[in-house]
C-alpha cells in the first residue's frame, strides 16, 4: 500500500457528493485528531481551481478535528459499503450517497500548501458524559491544546463560541460541509 | 498519568464503542483504523471523562458497557470481570469522579425521587388492595 504523506499547510481537495468539491487547510496534528478549517471556497467539478484565491479566503468551518489520512482513503472505505452496513453501524446519508456513485473518486488529495501563519490555538470545550448527558447537569471542561480546565457544571457563554472536541470520521466532515450544522451545537447551547 | 475514556458514536448519535487510554486520542484512533474493524473505522470520537487512574478508566469504561442494555455497543470483551478482586473498586473509583454514564448519576432531581418513591411505596401497601388493582375489578363485576 502506498505511504500517504501529508505535511502543516497542506490544501486537501475534499470531493462532494453534489458535484462539488470543497477545500481544508490541515493546521496541526492535534491530541484528539488532525486539525483543519475548510475554506469558503466551493468549486463544481468542471470549474478550473485557483488556489492562489485561497490565500485571502476565511475558514467557513474552524476547527475541526478529523483523521486526514482515512480521508485520502475513502474511495476504499466506500468500495466496502456492503460490508461496513453488515456489521451493524448506521452510516451517514453522505457515506451512502458518495457509495453509490462509483465513478467518482471521493479520495481526499494534497492540491497544495499554503503556510499556517498565524495559526492560534482555539482550544477545546466538552462536558463529563458527552452526548450522553445532553440534558443532565455534569462538569464542563477547556482543553486548551495540552491539559483540561474544569469550567463548571453550567457552560459560560463566553465559551460557547468554542467548538466541541470530537474526532470526526471523513465523511462527517463531508455532511458538515454540506449541511453546514455542527452535531454538537445542541448540547453547547444547552450549556 | 490521567487517562481518558472515549465513546465512538455513529452518525446517528447512538453510542457504539467504549475504549480508555492514556495517549493521545489521534493516535489511538488511528489503532483504530489500522485494525480494519468496519465499524470503529466509521465513529465519531469524543471524550467522555478523565480520570487520573487505569482502574478508574477500567471502571468507567465497565459502567458504559453495564449501562448498554440495547445492545448497541460493539465492545467485544470486559474492560474489568466481575471475578476480577479489583472489580467492585474500579466500580466505586468511576462513580467516585462521576466517570460514569449520565443516567446512573441520580443528581439532586433523582435524589429527591429516590427519597419520594421510598416514602411513598410502604403507603401503596395500604392503597393497593391485596391481589392488586385487578382482583378490585373482579370482585365489584361479581356484586
Amino acid at each position: 500500500m502506498q505511504r500517504i504523506r501529508f505535511k502543516v499547510g497542506d490544501i486537501i481537495e475534499v470531493p462532494l457528493p453534489n458535484g462539488k468539491t470543497a477545500f481544508a487547510h490541515y493546521l496541526m496534528r492535534d491530541y484528539w485528531g488532525d486539525m483543519i478549517g475548510i475554506y469558503d471556497y466551493v468549486v463544481n467539478l468542471d470549474e478550473e481551481v485557483d488556489l492562489e484565491l485561497l490565500h485571502n479566503k476565511k475558514y467557513k468551518i474552524f476547527p475541526i478535528l478529523t483523521r486526514v489520512r482515512q480521508g485520502m482513503r475513502l474511495s476504499e472505505s466506500l468500495a466496502r459499503v456492503e460490508e461496513i452496513e453488515a456489521s451493524g453501524i448506521v452510516l451517514s446519508k453522505s457515506f451512502l450517497t458518495m457509495a453509490r456513485d462509483a465513478k467518482r473518486n471521493y479520495n481526499w488529495k494534497v492540491v497544495g500548501n499554503i503556510p499556517a501563519e498565524n495559526f492560534k490555538y482555539p482550544g477545546f470545550i466538552w462536558k463529563d458524559g458527552g452526548s450522553h448527558s445532553k440534558n443532565v447537569v455534569t462538569r464542563w471542561h477547556f482543553f486548551d491544546g495540552k491539559s483540561n480546565i474544569e469550567i463548571g457544571k453550567r457552560l459560560p457563554n463566553e465559551y460557547k463560541k468554542l467548538a466541541y472536541q470530537a474526532n470526526f470520521p471523513p465523511e462527517g466532515v463531508v455532511e458538515r460541509i454540506l449541511t453546514d450544522k455542527d452535531p454538537d451545537a445542541d448540547l453547547i447551547q444547552r450549556g | 498519568m490521567q487517562y481518558t475514556v472515549y465513546g465512538g458514536y455513529n452518525s446517528s448519535g447512538v453510542l457504539q464503542y467504549v475504549g480508555q487510554t492514556c495517549r493521545e486520542l489521534a493516535v489511538r484512533a488511528a489503532e483504530h483504523l489500522g485494525s480494519g474493524d468496519p465499524v470503529k473505522e466509521r465513529l465519531f470520537y469524543k471524550v467522555l471523562h478523565n480520570v487520573p487512574d487505569l482502574l478508574t478508566a477500567r471502571g468507567s469504561e465497565q459502567a458504559y458497557i453495564n449501562a448498554d442494555t440495547a445492545g448497541n455497543l460493539v465492545n467485544k470483551i470486559d474492560s474489568i470481570a466481575s471475578t476480577n478482586p479489583n472489580f467492585e473498586q474500579a466500580k466505586q473509583q468511576a462513580q467516585l469522579y462521576g466517570a460514569v454514564p449520565a443516567a446512573s448519576t441520580p443528581g439532586l432531581g433523582g435524589m429527591v425521587a429516590d427519597v419520594v418513591s421510598k416514602l411513598v411505596s410502604p403507603l401503596m401497601l395500604f392503597v393497593i388492595p391485596e391481589g392488586g388493582f385487578d382482583s378490585l375489578y373482579n370482585n365489584s363485576q361479581r356484586i
